[in-house]
């Protein structure tokens, strides 16, 4: 799904405060609430025309629509009930952005970095999975080894990296471990495949900032 | 505490000396041009107008006229003569009036009627009508701003209410630093929106003011909803905070919000962002809370206490390219 932020109710050329972010993301909440967006959609928002924006924008669309992503990795485990409209709830929903100028993706890279969480900006857009996408914010080495080995293989098991990398000293539940985690922070989907998982990544081609 | 003489025309009943102790009451700083006395007697004090004539009201003063309405010294009152005003306390006036003691109510009455600039600040708190410009050349700037329910920022009102402001900001010297200001102006207005109410029922209405003259940028934002203890209240991170001076010392300091998630709140930091490198002055008042910052380059400073209760949050931000961080006063009779 495609959200065109320039286009959104108020129409605003700069996309500040948590009172806009959370009129533009109406549509969407309404969507996603009503079942008219299947669970693992990949939602882009796009903030082509855009000309400036602020953390309680981002907070209210980029990573709100995050961490309604990762509340729903995280099962019964949830922190809190939403107890405002404006809270996130667990959507299995995998987040973008696109279209960013360059003053916006410094303003991205200041608002994630500090939190130690990471958002893929799209550079090439396919219809579920990116054609090339740049990492912003922060990952850690060792989840970034294991997503750049998951982005070259486009679909890999816990075991496959375990034997794919054998001098790397890590265990097969490490990997499990470590893929398990990129989930949670939206970067790979994952699928059952008998008695393992199946690791897919966002994006065909993950380049990093 | 000093000794001041007894203005002429004071006469304290059973006082037979003519100095009294000052104490200035709620201010941080003493106001030069007015000063309230605790009259002792039989350990129990109670406030009088000492300053007559002049009185420049700024945003601590506000409190300290509020304390004297509710002490219930109309006589004083009524014999207050005004002679400048700060944006933040023409905001917070116009914000509170509903809810002042009647004394003051009708003193803000007798004001209004002699103050262009007081009269489009009420008006523009109680209208729900388009703003209008209210003044601008060359480089000076006036205007109010209401802020009403969530769309309160649409692009065809506040639009060219903000362009208004950076291009005043800009032609004052504030060249580019006018954009993050503009930013910082609007975070924080949107935040009544935001917190100033209970989710079930509408925001409150606001009210934004700013002024602007050579190397000199203020606003003020302003409401009378629910305030920042009770908002903060909402989140179990901050349900242990004990009253609002407390609660305003986590919103700055600790950037608390009222959501539990999605982290700390924002409007601060784009707000210290946007006053770096400038002499900031920055004054909050909320419940019985009161915080003044002053943001040097070299650094940034803030005291807290209580002060007399009042309903919503008010903020007063001044800002100058140089000197010391100061609430800048303009006379009564600016747009007269």
């Amino acid at each position: 799904m495609l959200v065109k932020l320039r286009e959104c109710s108020p129409k605003a050329a700069l996309a500040l405060g948590a009172s806009l972010a959370e009129a533009h993301m109406k549509y969407l909440k309404e969507s996603v609430a009503g079942g008219a967006l299947k669970p693992g959609s990949l939602v882009i928002l796009d903030f082509k025309g855009i000309k400036g924006t602020n953390g309680s924008y981002i907070k209210g669309t980029a990573l709100w629509l995050w961490t309604c992503g990762n509340l729903s990795t995280n099962g019964s485990q949830a922190l809190s009930p939403p107890r405002h409209r404006a809270d996130p709830r667990p959507y299995d929903l995998y987040p973008c952005v696109t279209g960013l100028a360059k003053e916006l993706e410094a303003e991205f890279q200041e608002f994630f970095r500090p939190r130690k969480l990471p958002l893929l900006l799209a550079r090439e857009m396919g219809q579920e999975v990116l054609e090339e996408a740049v990492l912003l914010g922060h990952l850690d080495p060792a989840l970034r080894f294991t997503l750049n080995a998951a982005t070259q293989k486009q679909r890999v098991t816990a075991p496959e990296l375990y034997k794919a990398n054998p001098n790397e000293e890590v265990t097969v539940t490490a990997w499990n471990n470590r893929l398990n985690d990129l989930y949670a922070l939206r970067l790979l989907r994952r699928i059952r495949a008998g008695r393992v998982w199946q690791y897919e990544p966002l994006a065909k081609q993950i380049t990093w900032e | 505490m000093v000794d001041a003489p007894l203005p002429a025309g004071i006469a304290l009943k059973d006082h037979k000396k003519d100095r009294i102790p000052i104490l200035p009451l709620h201010g941080i700083d003493a106001n030069p041009q007015i000063c309230f006395a605790f009259y002792w007697n039989n350990f129990e004090g109670f406030p009088i107008l000492v300053s007559m004539d002049g009185v420049r009201i700024d945003s601590p003063t506000v409190a300290d006229l509020r304390h004297l309405a509710e002490a219930g010294d109309s006589a004083a009152l009524s014999r207050l003569s005004v002679s400048g005003v700060s944006i933040g306390a023409a905001v917070e006036l116009a914000c509170l009036y509903a809810a002042m003691p009647l004394q003051l109510r009708n003193v803000c009455d007798k004001w209004k009627a002699s103050s262009t600039l007081l009269e489009k600040a009420f008006g523009a708190y109680e209208s729900v009508e388009l703003p209008s410009k209210l003044d601008m050349w060359a480089s000076r700037a006036l205007e109010f701003f209401p802020i009403r329910g969530p769309s309160w920022s649409d692009p065809i009102r506040y639009h060219p209410f903000e362009s208004r402001f950076r291009k005043a900001a800009a032609d004052a010297g504030f060249g580019k630093k006018s954009v993050a200001l503009a930013g910082a102006l609007f975070e924080m207005a949107d935040n009544v929106v935001q917190h100033g109410g209970n989710d079930s029922g509408s925001p409150p209405p606001g009210l934004i003011g700013y002024y602007i003259c050579d190397g000199h940028v203020s606003f003020a934002i302003g409401d009378a909803g629910r305030g920042v203890l009770n908002s903060l209240r909402e989140n179990p991170v901050w349900t242990g905070l004990e009253n609002s001076k407390n609660a305003l010392i986590a919103v700055v300091q600790n950037h608390a919000s009222r959501r539990s998630m999605g982290g700390e709140g924002e409007g601060f930091k784009e707000l210290f962002r946007a006053l770096a490198n400038l002499n900031g002055l920055i004054q909050l008042r909320s419940g019985d809370g009161r915080i003044k910052i002053s943001q040097i380059p070299a650094g940034r400073q803030a005291e807290s206490q209580f002060t007399i209760p009042g309903p919503g949050l008010q903020l007063s931000v001044n800002c100058s390219l140089s000197g010391q961080p100061r609430e800048e006063i303009f006379p009564l009779d600016y747009l007269t």
